[in-house]
């Protein structure tokens, strides 16, 4: 599904990624865990497409990056995307115009479990209803693949909450393939088929989350605790 | 098509203030330029009659003529309103929602430049509309008052000259920011020095391809003469105001083209390096 083979990106100053390698079958959630700098941000942007590669592949089912694959997938950065000026109604209605997969019924569900009104702006929300809006974003359509950039940064526990209900809930198992990175381990390790550490632009360790706790007999948390340290 | 819609409606709606605020002083300067010429008996000249009587001061004509002009001069803002836009979605971060969709980069920025036509091209109709009826109560005033038969172009020539020389300025200014736009994703240090450099260069440029593209652009377009006409035949005098005498004038449609033209390649060049060189 996803192949992503010896990236580099490097920005003026400094080296992003180097040599990053990894594959990701379909239906499976992966989770990217990292130190803040370790180049998860960055992976997720460049498969969604907002950044560009400076050396490597990166394809999703066998389509280099571009216009065709951002449409197969929904990424939710860390920072708020949305405009400030717009109503959560009218930013849904600017998003679903590139999507024709987009489903209203489900976008009108998404917002009722999250809590959302369609007419409140964008500029009034706090950052907790601001990830609850880009969990909406993400799960009004069948995307093939989701990536989520610390869905749980600088949000109250209640929004944690019913942020992972909803990925709960809404994840299509077996057919929605999902990258999660976050710092907070323990909320989703119960989640995470996969696991991939990140430290300097460079994979310490990947493999699957079962396999890799049996192995060392560790919580994923205790594994990232001395892996990434 | 639906995408395209959705980015050209998102940022008519993102600047629709401003839009509207140039909009309604394009309307209001036309309104009062309009309302304000009248004939002063006692100097014999076009006046200002603003305050309900023939001001007796001739500079006043000059004065309320002014805001026949002052929308045009909006169009040294839409080059800022552009990298505004850009700087924009830049700070709210909104770049990253943008460059995730499922859009060329290129829609992306044609619709920002798209937006700006349309507002620009709102305020040349409103603008020049205005600037039509006071030629036309100029011309009555000048002709019933001094019994002459002044010599004039066709309202629909007026149109023609006036927007020759404002969309040939939209499009060049609007092709320098494009390019600015451009330059910036392109050199991350001394952005301000680039971007000067980057319209010292357009600017030379287009002044030194100015001659061969008229000498080119000529052979086809200045062929169109606009004709000059007199609005009182019975009259023996005429007041020649253009052309020096002639019965017509270069409609200088080979420099509009040219420029319209050059503005458009240095959009190009704003859209070839977006498409290239814009992440978040």
């Amino acid at each position: 599904m996803i192949a992503v083979d010896n990236l580099w990106k490097t920005y003026p100053g400094t080296t992003a990624l180097r040599g990053v390698s990894l594959g990701v079958d379909k239906g499976r959630v992966v989770g990217v865990l990292g130190e803040n700098g370790s180049g998860k941000s960055t992976l997720f942007k460049v498969i969604a497409g907002v950044a560009r590669a400076s050396e490597g592949r990166v394809e999703i089912n066998g389509l280099e990056i571009g216009t065709e694959t951002r449409r197969m997938v929904s990424y939710l950065p860390e920072v708020s995307p949305f405009y400030d000026w717009m109503t959560i109604g009218e930013q849904l209605e600017f998003v679903a115009a590139f999507y024709p997969d987009w489903q209203p019924e489900k976008e009108r569900e998404l917002l009722e479990l999250m809590r959302l009104e369609a007419n409140r702006k964008i500029g009034v929300l706090s950052d907790g209803q601001k990830a609850r809006l880009k969990v909406v974003v993400a799960f009004a359509r069948p995307s093939a693949v989701v990536l989520m950039d610390e869905p749980f940064g600088r949000i109250d526990p209640p929004s944690r909450r019913r942020i992972l209900e909803a990925l709960l809930r809404e994840y299509r198992m077996g057919e929605q393939t999902i990258l999660i990175s976050t710092h907070l381990v323990d909320e989703i390790e119960e989640l995470i088929e996969e696991v991939v550490f990140l430290r300097e632009g460079e994979i310490a360790l990947k493999g699957n989350s079962n396999e890799l706790r049996s192995q060392r007999n560790q919580s994923l948390c205790d594994i990232f605790e001395e892996v990434v340290s | 098509m639906n995408e395209w819609k959705a980015l050209y409606l998102k940022e008519i709606k993102e600047h629709r203030t401003i839009f509207i605020f140039l909009l309604a002083l394009t309307v209001a300067a036309g309104f009062v330029s309009v309302i304000s010429v009248g004939w002063n008996t006692e100097t014999s000249v076009v006046s200002s009659t603003i305050a309900g009587t023939p001001s007796s001061n001739s500079l006043d004509w000059s004065f309320h003529m002014l805001w026949a002009v002052v929308p045009y001069l909006f169009v040294f803002v839409m080059p800022f309103l552009l990298t505004h836009s850009f700087a924009q979605e830049m700070k709210g971060q909104t770049h990253y929602l943008l460059l995730s969709l499922p859009v060329s980069r290129s829609a992306l920025f044609l619709s920002k430049v798209a937006a700006l036509v349309t507002v620009a091209v709102a305020i040349f109709v409103l603008a020049t509309g205005a600037t039509h009826i006071l030629y036309l109560r100029l011309v009555e005033l000048i002709n019933s008052n001094l019994q002459m038969s002044m010599t004039r172009v066709a309202p629909r020539h007026l149109w023609l000259l006036i927007g020759e020389v404002y969309f040939a300025m939209l499009f060049v200014f609007l092709g320098a920011a494009s390019g600015v736009a451009g330059v910036r994703l392109v050199i991350k240090r001394f952005q301000g020095l680039a971007s000067a450099v980057f319209v010292g260069c357009a600017f030379y440029l287009y002044v030194r391809l100015l001659p061969p593209a008229q000498s080119l652009l000529g052979y086809v377009l200045d062929s169109y003469r606009i004709p000059l006409t007199k609005a009182d035949s019975a009259s023996g005098q005429a007041l020649v105001l253009l052309g020096d005498g002639a019965d017509s004038i270069s409609s200088g449609l080979d420099i509009a083209a040219y420029s319209v033209l050059f503005g458009t390649a240095l959009i190009g060049c704003g859209v070839f390096l977006f498409d290239r060189r814009a992440e978040a």
